[in-house]
Order: C-alpha cells, then structure tokens, then sequence
C-alpha cells in the first residue's frame, strides 16, 4: 500500500490539475465545474486569511501579549511596560468596533476603526507621494538640453547605419523627456482652456500618453502569456516526483480531462433536453 | 460627536504619520519607552487585521443563507464553506491541542504530527494552499492570456492617430521585447529598451507628478477634515 | 443594415465576428506547440538588466541583503522564476539573504521558493538566510522595517526569537543591509518600497517585477532610485543567463515569443478585417503590406538561422 505522504503529493498533483482544468473549462463557456471550482476557491481563500491573520497578527501581536503580559504579568521583559502593554486594548477594542456596522444603531461606531486606518494610510501617502514620487520625479526631470557627450557621437557615427541610429536617439533623449513631461503636465491642468499654445502643448502631451500606454499593454501582454505559459508547462511537461517516480503530469491532465469532457457532454446534453427554451 | 470623534482620530493617526518622517525614532522611542512609534505600528496591523475578519464574516453570512434557503445554486455556497470549514479546521482548530506556547507559537512539534499545525512545513493547510489555492489564482490569471487575445482581434481598433500611436508603440514592444525580435532584427533590444527607458517613461513621469500632486493634497484634505466621505452618510 | 449583404462583405464581417474560442484555440496552439520543440532563443542584456546584475554582482561575499519577495500564486509565472533567479545569484555570491513578504497569500509560496533554493544550495538557514514571514500593514510595516526591524519581526516565520539568529546580528533595520531588492508583482511592491524606504532611509534598491508593472517602475530607474531594473519574462530569461543559471524563464522564451507574435497578428488582422469591412483601402492596404512583410520576413529570418 502507498505511504501516506506519497498518497498525499499523488492527491495533491490531481487537485492541482483539476483546478486548473476546471478554471480553464470556463474558456469553452460557463459550466458546474467551473462555478464548482470557483466557490471552493472563495471558501478556501477565505479561510487562508482568517487563519493567515490569526497566526501572524492576533495570536503574537494582540491575544498573546494582552493576556499573558498585560493580564496575568507573566514574562514582560525589563525594557516593556506592562501598562503599554495593557494599551493594546485600545486596538483590540477599535477592531471589534468594526462588528458594530452590523446593527443600524451601533453602526456609526464603525467609522472609528476606519478613520484611524485612513488617518494613518493618508499620513503614509503624504510624505511617500512627495518624496518618493514628486520630489524626486522633477529633479530627475531637470535635464541638459542634451546628454553629455551624444552630440560627438552622433557625428562620430557613420551616416545611415544603426550605430547612428542610436546615436540619434541618444542625442534627443533629453530633449523628450524635459518637452514629453511638461506637455503631459499641461494637458493633466484643466484650470485652463485648452486652445491656441495651450492646446497644442496638451495635444503633444496626448501622443506622450498614448506612448505610455501601448508600452503599458505591450508589457501586459507579456504577462498575460507567461501566465498561461506557466500553466501549459505545469499541465504538459513538467514531472512531479512522487516517491521514487517520476510522474508525468501529462498523463494526469489527459485522465482529467477526459473525464470532465465526458461529463460536460452529459452535462450539456441533459440540461438542453430538459430545458429547451433556455437561451444558449 | 458620531463625526467629530472619526475626524479627531484622523487627524491624530494622519499627523503622527507624517510627523513620524521628521522625528528621530531612536529618540521618540527613548523619550516615550518604546510606545512611540513601534506600538502605533502594531496597534494598524491589529485595526487592519480585524478588516479581514469582517470579510469573511460577510462571506459566511451570503453562503450561510443561500444554503438555508436552499436558494439557486445552493449546492456552490455549500461548497464554499466546505473550503472555509477545512482551512480553518487545519488551520486554527486542529492546531490547538497541540499547545499553546505564550510566545503565541505552537509548541515544538512531534515528528509526524505536522499534518495539524496550522501554515508550518507539512501541514494539511499548507496542503490546501498547494493544491487548491495556488493552481485556482494562478490560473484565473491566466485566463487572461486568452481575453486579452480575444480583445486584441475584437476590440482593439486603429480609428484615430492617437489609437495608432498606441498601436504602433504597444506592436513595437510585443514584437519586440522577446527573443524572436532580436532574431527578426538585432536593433530590437535596443530600441525597444530606448522606447521604454525615455518615450514611455515622460508620460508615466507626468502620470506620477500628477498623481502625486492628487494624492498630497487628498490626503492633507482627510486628515484636516476637509474630505469627509469615507465617514459615509448622515450619522 | 438593409438588404442582403453581398458576398465579399459578407464573408469579411464574418471573419470579424468569428467566435472567440477560435481565438483561444489559436492562441493556446501558439503557446503549447513551441514547448515540445526543445528550441532556444537568446536575447542581449539592456542596461537596466545589467545595472540589476551588477548591483548583485559587486558586493563583497558575506554581505547582508533584503529581499522583499512581495508576489503570490497569480504572479507565479513570472516571480517565482525571478525570485529562485535572485536566491540563486545571492547564494552564489555568498551574500547572506533576510526575507520578507507584504502579500499574504503569498507567505507560503515564497517560504516554499526560498527553502527549496537554499536546500538545493546547501545553505544554512538563520546563518545564510532567514525568512521573516508576513506582517499585516502594507507601507506602515514597510516604513517601521525601515526604522526598526525586530520591532516588526521580533519572530521569524518559523518562530524563533530574532535574537537567536545570526544572520540579524548587527540588523536594526533596514538601513543596516546593503541592498533592498524588491521583487514585485503590484501593490504592495516597488512604488511603495521606493515611496517609503528608498528615498527616507537612503537604502540601495534594485527591483525585479512582472510586466504590467515594469513601464511604472521605468521612471523609478530613471531618475535613479531604482538602481537596477528586470521587469517582464524575457527580461528575466535575460538575467538567467547572465547569472548563467537558466530557468523556466529562458526554457519559455520560444512559447512566449510565439504567443508575443501571435497576439501581434491578431490586433494586425482585426484592423485589416476592420478596414476592408469599413473600405478604407489605404488603410487595409497599409497593414496588409507592414504586417504581411513583417511575419514573411520573420519567417526568413527563422530559416536562416542565427
């Protein structure tokens, strides 16, 4: 008989499988497997957060230290505060202000935990944004009119060739950043009409945006087939040891697959007779 | 006093933040014993935590009542409590005979009994994570791949100059930005890196000043009290 | 739409509105066929993958990183190919690895990436590597790391008291290590790190991300706070074979290319459907000749060979 921990990687590698089949499923159309697969998924994610939370924030951070050291004075180091400690209350008790939106009377004490995390995260965004974003972006947007040394190099490079190309390139990098962000910088103001210099600026500043954005879908696309790719390798190539066997995941994907295709033939076939006025 | 308090607790927690950037936090946690700021920083994880809770609280309430009601398709709902059920059986129940040590640890684990403990090497909820979590979210984003195709051929339409910048831009860097361009044309990399290191980035510079100058000023608004609406309606 | 539609017209609307699983089909083709031809595709180094590398590259053996593995199972693809790259080169360089997560659903995963590198490298944990684990807060967590590491992770992921480890001796915080390495898949990630830590603490960053987010961070690299930059699988690849470890990502790079050049066909061949269906000649007659040109080119390109 089959060691348990083999029979649970064995386990393991069909469930993986299925799901991935039962999601991809949804590519033909909407189907039991599918919505099965899909609400088991919620239920678990579900659970993976509640249990993520109690383990990595309550038990350490609130339930452990609140009972053990604040309540019961037991193990509180010679640099803590029991009484800070017993402050801890005060985040315990703003979490389960959260429960109060539950009742119609109670549920303006929902918005003290809120605004506490809001306060905190705008705070946050404050000095992130200007910072990191705002200070930093304009500076480094403060240029030469041309990078140092790309005007030698455009004359240095032999005319008609790449090598020019670049060159070129490189010569009116500067010159596009510095005109690129302050055109886009005009068309984001709305204060004022867009017409005349005004309007032509936020024209060209159009044409940056939409530079950015085809790079922006370019670079998705990327993502997008790597992703299935991943999940194409994971179904028909790869082998997952189990044991002293190597097993072909292929041969996993073909026995599921070919049992949900029979059963969304059958499936399909009695819902259609016994529903056939059902729009398809 | 049902807006006043919210309003006052934003503004303290929002100034604190910000304030935080200009104080030395060697200094305020010597003057203050350590409260100030290594407990404010465990007092949000705790706040933010509880949001979780509530999540899953609404999840159980819509299944709960779909499957007492025996509402359509009552038969997924009990499916998701199914899962729910099991990841925190594994996970927070079944873990607790074996000890709860005070450093709100589990207590060292017998050989063969990591199957119970709850996210560590070996246990059925990692199990879980593996088998079902990992394949499901990694797969829906896959999905994509195909949607993204079909919108490609469908819906993705050169009508305008500025749709053709776009095009040509997002072409460029699809045929491109793979291995099969540079075998195509050996100046791909390089012009597809010069498109993404200067073109492309003067619009998402302006997008992040923009963005920055949005989100400086919204947030210096919540925290004065000037932008109320995420207190919702009247109290 | 008035009268019968005449046949030319007829078959191209209906070219227009094929249904959409023939689409998936071809692009499904498109991305498994190429697995099975064991071919290779190489692709040369940009700057921003060098600058990645070399910011590795050159520290002295023994130093003390942090990695920020902030990705889950949805980015699978693309991170957990960067990550086992980034653990990989770390090792190899003998730089000593403190690891953390800010996404949740990706505190398992990333433990599990770590492990199986670190094992298959023969390396120590507490001494050569350490896994911190998750902490709910997002940017408060990052920037209290930032002031104060053991305050956020007095325990590591396994439970130990941080005191016990090694590898944290002379680790107060983030401004202790030589180098922040973010590898991102979104929010939480490199924006934020960059937001909260690069700047304020004056922390030496390099990024790693999937696609989607790589244009975001360009402007990061740019004005150099982001000393180096990978974003993408074919970047990746890129940097694997740099590092001289070849992983999924250059075993993929075939696929994806063939899905790369399938997607551009088919945006070209809805816009020649949508010009012949509008009859706009020009327009039709533009694409047929750029697109057409392009992929029989690309075709003698491929038969030639290198």
């Amino acid at each position: 008989m089959m060691p348990f921990a083999h029979l649970a990687l064995l386990m393991k590698l069909l469930c993986q499988v299925f799901f991935t089949l039962a999601v991809l499923s949804f590519l033909y159309r909407d189907n039991p497997i599918y919505r099965f697969a899909e609400h088991f998924f919620v239920g678990v994610a579900a659970g993976y957060w509640i249990v993520l939370q109690f383990h990595t924030v309550f038990l350490p951070k609130l339930w452990t230290p609140f009972v053990q050291k604040g309540l019961m004075g037991q193990g509180i180091a010679p640099e803590e505060s029991r009484f800070q400690i017993l402050l801890l209350a005060i985040p315990g008790a703003l979490g389960l202000l959260m429960f109060a939106q539950f009742s119609r009377n109670t549920s303006w004490l929902a918005r003290w935990p809120m605004a506490t995390v809001i306060g905190s995260f705008s705070g946050l965004a404050i000095i992130g944004f200007a910072q990191g974003d705002l200070i930093p972006q304009i500076q480094a947007n403060v240029l030469p009119i041309l990078r140092p040394g790309s005007l030698t190099r455009l004359g240095a490079a032999p005319a008609f060739s790449t090598e020019q190309l670049w060159a070129f390139l490189d010569a009116t990098s500067y010159p596009i950043l510095t005109i690129g962000v302050i055109c886009c910088l005009i068309y984001f103001f709305f204060s004022t009409e867009h017409r005349g210099a005004t309007g032509a600026a936020a024209m060209v500043g159009v044409w940056f945006l939409m530079v950015s954005f085809g790079a922006s879908y370019g670079r998705t696309v990327a993502t997008r087939v790597s992703l299935f790719l991943e999940r194409a390798t994971f179904l028909l190539i790869e082998k997952t040891p189990v044991g002293g066997w190597q097993v072909r995941n292929a041969a996993v994907t073909a026995v599921v697959a070919a049992a949900m295709i029979v059963f969304l033939v059958w499936y399909f076939r009695i819902a259609r007779r016994e529903a056939p006025a059902e729009t398809q | 006093m049902r807006r006043e308090i919210p309003l006052f607790l934003t503004f303290l927690f929002g100034t604190f933040f910000v304030s935080m950037n200009f104080l030395q936090g060697d200094r305020l946690r010597e003057a203050t014993g350590g409260f100030l700021p290594d407990q404010i920083n465990d007092w949000m994880s705790i706040i933010i935590s509880f949001t979780y809770v509530l999540g899953v609280g609404n999840v159980l309430r819509i299944h709960v009542k779909k499957v007492a009601r025996r509402e359509n398709g009552w038969g997924y709902s009990a499916a998701t409590l199914a899962g729910l059920a099991a990841m925190m059986i594994y996970g927070l129940i079944l873990w607790i005979p074996l000890g709860i040590a005070f450093d709100g640890q589990p207590a060292s684990v017998e050989p063969g009994r990591e199957w119970m403990t709850g996210m560590q090497t070996g246990s059925v909820f990692n199990w879980f994570y593996d088998a079902v979590y990992t394949p499901m979210q990694s797969t829906m984003y896959a999905l994509l791949a195909f949607f993204i195709s079909s919108a490609a051929f469908r819906a993705f339409r050169v009508r305008s100059f500025q749709a053709a910048l776009l095009a040509v831009t997002a072409l460029l860097l699809i045929v491109g930005g793979v291995p099969l361009g540079e075998t195509v044309w050996s100046g791909f990399p390089e012009l597809t890196s010069w498109v993404m290191e200067i073109l492309q980035t003067a619009g998402k510079r302006a997008i992040l000043i923009g963005a920055a100058l949005g989100a400086i000023s919204t947030g210096v608004k919540i925290i004065l009290g000037v932008e109320k609406s995420y207190l919702g309606g009247r109290a | 739409m008035n009268g019968r539609v005449s046949g030319r017209e007829g078959w191209i609307r209906r070219l227009e509105q094929v249904d959409r699983r023939v689409i998936f089909v071809l692009m499904g083709l498109a991305i498994i066929l190429p697995l099975y031809t064991g071919w290779s595709l190489q692709q040369t180094p940009t700057k921003p993958v060098q600058d990645f590398h070399a910011a590795l590259e050159t520290l002295p053996p023994g130093t003390k990183i942090f990695i920020a593995d902030d990705w889950d199972p949805g980015s699978k693809a693309e991170l957990e190919t960067a990550a086992v790259a980034v653990l990989t080169h770390c090792f190899r360089r003998g730089l000593r690895v403190i690891d953390a997560t800010q996404w949740g659903t990706g505190a398992i995963i990333v433990n599990d990436t770590l492990e199986r590198v670190a094992r298959s490298m023969g390396k120590t944990y507490g001494e050569d590597y350490v896994y911190l684990g998750f902490k709910e807060g997002r940017e408060v967590v990052m920037q209290a790391a930032a002031e104060n590491l053991r305050g956020v992770y007095p325990r590591d992921y396994r439970g130990t008291p941080v005191a016990k480890l090694p590898i944290l001796e002379g680790i107060g915080s983030l401004r202790d290590v030589a180098l922040l390495v973010s590898v991102s898949a979104g929010y939480p990630g490199t924006k934020e790190w960059v937001q909260q830590v690069q700047r304020r603490f004056n922390v030496p960053m390099i990024a790693i991300c999937n696609g989607v987010s790589e244009p975001e961070y360009q402007p990061y690299y740019n004005s150099g706070q982001l000393r180096g930059l990978v974003g993408g699988l074919a970047n990746i690849a890129v940097y694997e074979r740099l590092i001289g470890a070849e992983g999924f990502g250059t075993r993929a790079m075939v696929a994806q290319s063939s899905g790369h050049y399938m997607l551009a066909a088919l945006i070209l061949a809805g816009n020649l459907f949508f010009a012949l269906s509008r009859r706009r000649t020009l327009l039709a007659v533009a694409i047929a000749v750029a697109g057409g040109g392009f992929f029989l080119w690309t075709i003698v390109r491929i038969l030639a060979g290198p």
